[in-house]
């Protein structure tokens, strides 16, 4: 044993020696800097602000073009933006932005400190979500949607004769609100302490369905929560290593755990005029992470290594079986999930360079996800608040393992040709009950090669196959949940995959022109599938041009083609395939911009892009037909005109048109057309709208404030 | 011979076998000013000749404050000469007919190979904020910091949301075009940049990931759906991606594909989960089917992503 642990100590002391020794060989002998002054370093230092006030006019409302930018009602708006910061000699400086101001996408943000000593940063961002506003509801009410007032109930929508007066219009969405603080202390320059909070608020609606049987209502769900997420880390910095010790929390906590809404349709059972829906309960998860990492290794050597063990939990009372109270239930097993879910996580990747054109590369990755929620027999469960299920059911409860190799190795032939091959083996071993394939392997490998004769010119191309190799089909499982047993769930089936991608980088010194191309191509078989997926076949190209014409002008065009097929197998019949689902979406892009400075006085920027998709599905066999088109189009034009009329001050004119039309049979369903479900008539998004601004700029401070600081 | 007994006898083997070939490691790639002396003055020296305001502009950035040691400007940093190597031969009188030494230069099109201009940055960053760039996309594709950094502008436009993602699609052409669909993140208004679920300096992480797993990235926003919930929808706790396409869709919910087709990828129940639904069922025929049109599926299975009701087997409630 004693000589045991001898002989590891003269290893590990020779590895180090080695690894010491190949370091030192790297290290450039330090200049003599004393006396390097920098008088001419013109560092910043005293104020500078940028502060922009005007006003903007949208003629038209929508909510598809307001969604996330704010601009969803026609009128007047406050153009509101600043940033600016002040420095000082002794290295302080706090810098700010206000963005958006009059708009209810609007944020700020502060950053301060001393760089190398502290940092701390507050933030405010508004994120508007504006899902429609062209529904109609008849509900009223929050978490307690009731009917109005005179209601007549009816077995389809086409009998609710008190519906055309009953609805009133409803603007769906909400608002996501985030806060943030950060802080960052460095003591010496070995120790960094971080502490990042993050705050989100989110208050509103979103559709949401609610079935009775086979009849069902779209209603506005209450969307009242927050999420709080904590990371915070300490390091520590050796000259070739580092430690850290991380702490990760998020705590989503919701005000809307449910609710409760009443049935529009005719009851089907005595007691079913009203049901009750669970949301998204409050959960709570924590890890600790730890991560070590080494550079500057022999042979140009990194490791980096990490572990983390994360523990979930989920503990909002239950429901009951069902608000009917003709129904009679047992008691629940349990009161609340009790849900706990363990993660645990590692991983290993090196880098290194062994020969000076031979890089290599590998990582392993491990995952699991244990669910330890409590397990139990569900004796009353109640389809929808009307009807007892006959049988009982057990939760089922998911986890999973999940094992990842990497490794590559690109050589460098030629100067300016490189070749690489790699391979990735994965490994899923689904833990757990109720599962219909316990496990998969994956092997993808590849084969690289980069041809870049300069900074002008570079190829790179790269080829593979993957194949998923799943564990047996359980066909018992599958059979409890009353599948067809030839089906083969998507992401658990079969799946040979071919792919290539081209990139492409081009530079014209002369002019400067730089192109930059990709082409991508994908293909996935599911050959042992029956029923299920069939195949998808993924391809895309893109070009991206950007010509800098001079010092006051430069352009650029871009334009890009995705096109997915797919096909999907089905059996009406539960025997063997009868139908096939073909799907073909086609999107292409492209897009123009200039931004000029043709005076001194007076800047351009305009800037054009265009997407339009088209997605066609077609059923063969039973049930054949071919589907309309669903459609998109999508323009928008920006132009922005730049007046500086003093070296500080500067009017500005904006102009933004955009249109958006959209034609899709989902959603071309009013109320009458549909008689087992009482929509709220969202009609497809269209709009054409056109956004103007006139602003004036400052600039406070800046160089000479800063000379006039210095006298 | 067990395992734990070869270790040390292996390492051994490893550490003397390989220390001397260690020791002899070479420098990977040359700068085109190595061995070459530093300049007399250092910036000064630089900023006679390069006196522009693009360059200039580096002492508003976080590399030139004299006030942290760590950055070039900083107490004792060889300033310019950190970055673009020693000058003292470019800065002397160069000879008729003679061309002037070179510096290392940055960006995309610059002489200096990608490897030698990286090497420089990862001098100082490998240790702190890029501690597993050898294993991302980028560096083995040989893409260079300043192909997307611009270290001398005040702002650097990849570290700004809005202008991020512009610098990203230079390269990532085909992602422009998603987040021109439809349904997708907020990308191209400006609120969510590709560095909000993308680590482009590496990571273990598949597809270069933030968070360990796909789903712990979209936790990340979407805190509510993580779970557990007690009637558990399978492909929703293994990975958000089997369902939705995250740079954009056609489709709404930004699904890779429309319902019931995509349900139907899995569900093959006897009745209404197997049926072709053809265009006969649309809205406004005879017949139309709940399961085609508005949510489809979700008509009813409307708690996709799993139910915490005692009575949401189904996922109904």
């Amino acid at each position: 044993m004693k000589q045991r642990s001898h002989q590891l100590s003269i290893a590990v002391a020779t590895v180090l020696l080695a690894a010491g020794s190949g370091v030192q060989a790297e290290e450039s002998a330090a200049s003599d800097t004393s006396a390097w002054a920098c008088k001419k370093c013109t560092f910043a230092q005293g104020y500078t602000s940028d502060a922009e006030i005007g006003a903007g006019w949208l003629d038209e409302s929508s909510a598809k073009f307001g969604d996330y930018t704010g601009l969803d009602e026609d009128g007047a708006y406050v153009v509101a933006n600043a940033e600016g910061g002040v420095v000082l000699e002794s290295g302080y400086h706090l810098d700010y932005e206000l963005l958006d101001l009059g708009l209810d996408s609007r944020a700020a943000s502060i950053a301060g400190g001393k760089q190398g000593a502290y940092e701390f940063g507050l933030s405010y961002d508004r994120i508007p979500r504006r899902l429609s506003d062209t529904g109609e509801t008849i509900f009223s009410g929050g978490d307690a949607l009731s009917l109005p007032g005179g209601w007549v109930r009816a077995g389809s929508t086409t009998g609710m004769t008190a519906l055309g007066t009953s609805l009133r219009p409803v603007d769906v969405g909400y608002d996501r609100d985030r806060y943030g603080a950060n802080g960052r202390f460095f003591l010496g320059d070995q120790w960094t302490f971080g502490l990042d909070y993050k705050r989100d608020e989110r208050s509103g609606t979103r559709p949401r369905y609610g079935s009775f049987g086979s009849v069902s209502t779209e209603m506005l769900r209450p969307i009242d929560d927050t999420t709080d997420r904590i990371n915070a880390d300490v390091r520590y910095q050796g000259k070739h290593w580092f430690a850290q010790l991380g702490y990760f929390a998020s705590i989503y906590d919701t005000k809307a755990a449910g609710f409760q809404f009443e049935n529009p349709f005719n009851a089907a059972v005595a007691g079913g005029d009203a049901g009750r829906m669970s949301l998204e309960p409050d959960n709570l998860y924590n890890e600790v992470a730890v991560s070590f990492g080494w550079f500057g290794l022999p042979w140009n050597m990194a490791v980096t290594v990490s572990a983390a063990m994360g523990q979930g939990s989920q503990e909002t009372g239950f429901n009951p079986y069902t608000i009917n109270p003709n129904v009679a239930v047992d008691a629940l097993p349990f009161g609340d999930l009790d849900g706990d879910i363990s993660v645990t996580r590692a991983d290993l990747a090196v880098s290194a360079r062994p020969l000076d054109r031979l890089r290599l590369r590998g990582s392993a990755a491990y995952d699991e996800r244990d669910n330890d929620s409590r397990q139990g027999t569900f004796t009353s469960i109640v389809h929808t608040d009307l009807f007892p299920i006959v049988d009982d059911r057990v939760n089922a409860v998911y986890g999973h393992e999940r094992t990842r190799l990497n490794g590559s190795a690109d050589f460098d032939v030629y100067d300016d040709l490189a070749i690489g091959v790699g391979g990735e083996w994965r490994n899923t071993d689904r833990t757990g009950s109720a599962l219909e394939v316990s496990g998969e392997e994956v092997l993808d490998g590849w084969g690289r090669v980069q041809f870049r004769p300069s900074g002008y010119l570079g190829i790179v191309a790269k080829g593979g196959v993957e194949e998923r190799d799943p564990d047996r089909y359980d066909v018992n499982v599958a059979a409890g949940f009353g599948q067809n047993p030839l089906m083969r769930k998507f992401n658990q089936a079969y799946r040979y995959r071919s792919y290539g991608e081209l990139l492409t980088n081009v530079a014209v010194g002369s002019l400067p022109l730089s192109l930059g191309a990709s082409v991508f191509y994908g293909d996935d078989s599911y050959l042992q599938s029956d029923l299920g997926l069939d195949s998808g076949l993924d391809r895309r190209y893109g070009v991206d041009l950007n010509w800098t014409v001079n010092e006051k002008i430069a352009a650029y065009a871009t334009l890009g083609r995705e096109k997915i097929d797919s096909r999907t197998r089905g059996s009406s019949t539960f025997t063997t395939a009868d139908w096939m689902g073909h799907v073909q979406d086609d999107f292409e892009t492209y897009g123009a911009g200039v931004n000029a400075q043709f005076t001194d006085k007076i800047g351009v920027n305009l800037d054009y892009s265009y997407g339009a998709g088209n997605s066609r599905t077609r059923i063969t066999g039973a049930g054949a037909g071919i589907f309309p088109v669903v459609k998109s189009e999508l323009s928008s034009f920006k132009a922005a005109v730049t007046y500086g009329f003093s070296e500080r001050a500067d009017l500005r004119l904006t102009w933004w048109y955009e249109t958006l039309e959209t034609s899709d049979w989902s959603y071309e369903a009013q109320p009458a057309a549909m008689p087992t479900v009482l929509g709220l008539g969202v009609d497809p998004y269209n709009y054409d709208v056109n956004y103007v601004t006139l602003s004036m700029s400052y600039r406070f401070g800046g160089p000479k404030a800063a000379e006039a600081a210095a006298e | 011979m067990k395992l734990p007994q070869a270790l040390p006898r292996g390492l051994l083997l490893i550490g003397l076998g390989l220390g001397p070939m260690l020791a002899f490691a070479g420098v990977p790639e040359k700068a085109p000013n190595a061995g070459a002396p530093y300049s007399a003055k250092g910036a000064d020296t630089c900023l006679s000749c390069h006196d522009d305001p693009e360059v200039v502009d580096v002492f508003h950035t976080a590399h030139a404050q004299p006030n942290d040691a760590r950055t070039p400007f900083g107490k004792g940093g060889l300033q310019c000469e950190a970055c673009h190597g020693p000058g003292g031969n470019h800065a002397k009188r160069v000879k008729k007919g003679e061309s002037r030494p070179s510096m290392i230069k940055f960006g995309r099109t610059a002489a200096t190979p990608v490897g030698v201009q990286n090497a420089m940055c990862l001098g100082c960053h490998e240790q702190t904020a890029v501690a597993n760039w050898h294993m991302g996309p980028h560096d083995v594709n040989n893409v260079s910091c300043a192909a997307c950094h611009d270290s001398h502008k005040a702002k650097d436009a990849v570290l700004a949301r809005a202008t991020q993602p512009d610098v990203c699609y230079t390269c990532h052409v085909a992602e422009r075009s998603q987040f021109q669909k439809v349904y997708a993140h907020p990308v191209r208004q400006g609120k969510l940049a590709c560095s909000d679920c993308h680590a482009p300096h590496g990571t273990v992480a598949q597809k270069q990931l933030v968070r360990a797993t796909v789903n712990d990235t979209c936790y990340e926003c979407h805190a509510e759906k993580r779970g557990p919930l007690l009637w558990e929808h399978q492909p929703v706790t293994e990975d958000c991606s089997t369902c939705h396409a995250p740079h954009g869709s056609s489709n709404p919910g930004m699904v890779k594909q429309r319902g019931p087709l995509l349900c139907q990828s899995c569900h093959s129940q006897q009745g209404h989960p197997s049926f072709g639904y053809g265009p006969s069922g649309l809205p406004g025929n005879a017949a139309p089917a709940t399961a085609l049109a508005l949510g489809n599926c979700m008509n009813c299975h409307s708690q996709v992503h799993g139910s915490n009701h005692p009575s949401g087997s189904s996922l109904t409630r």
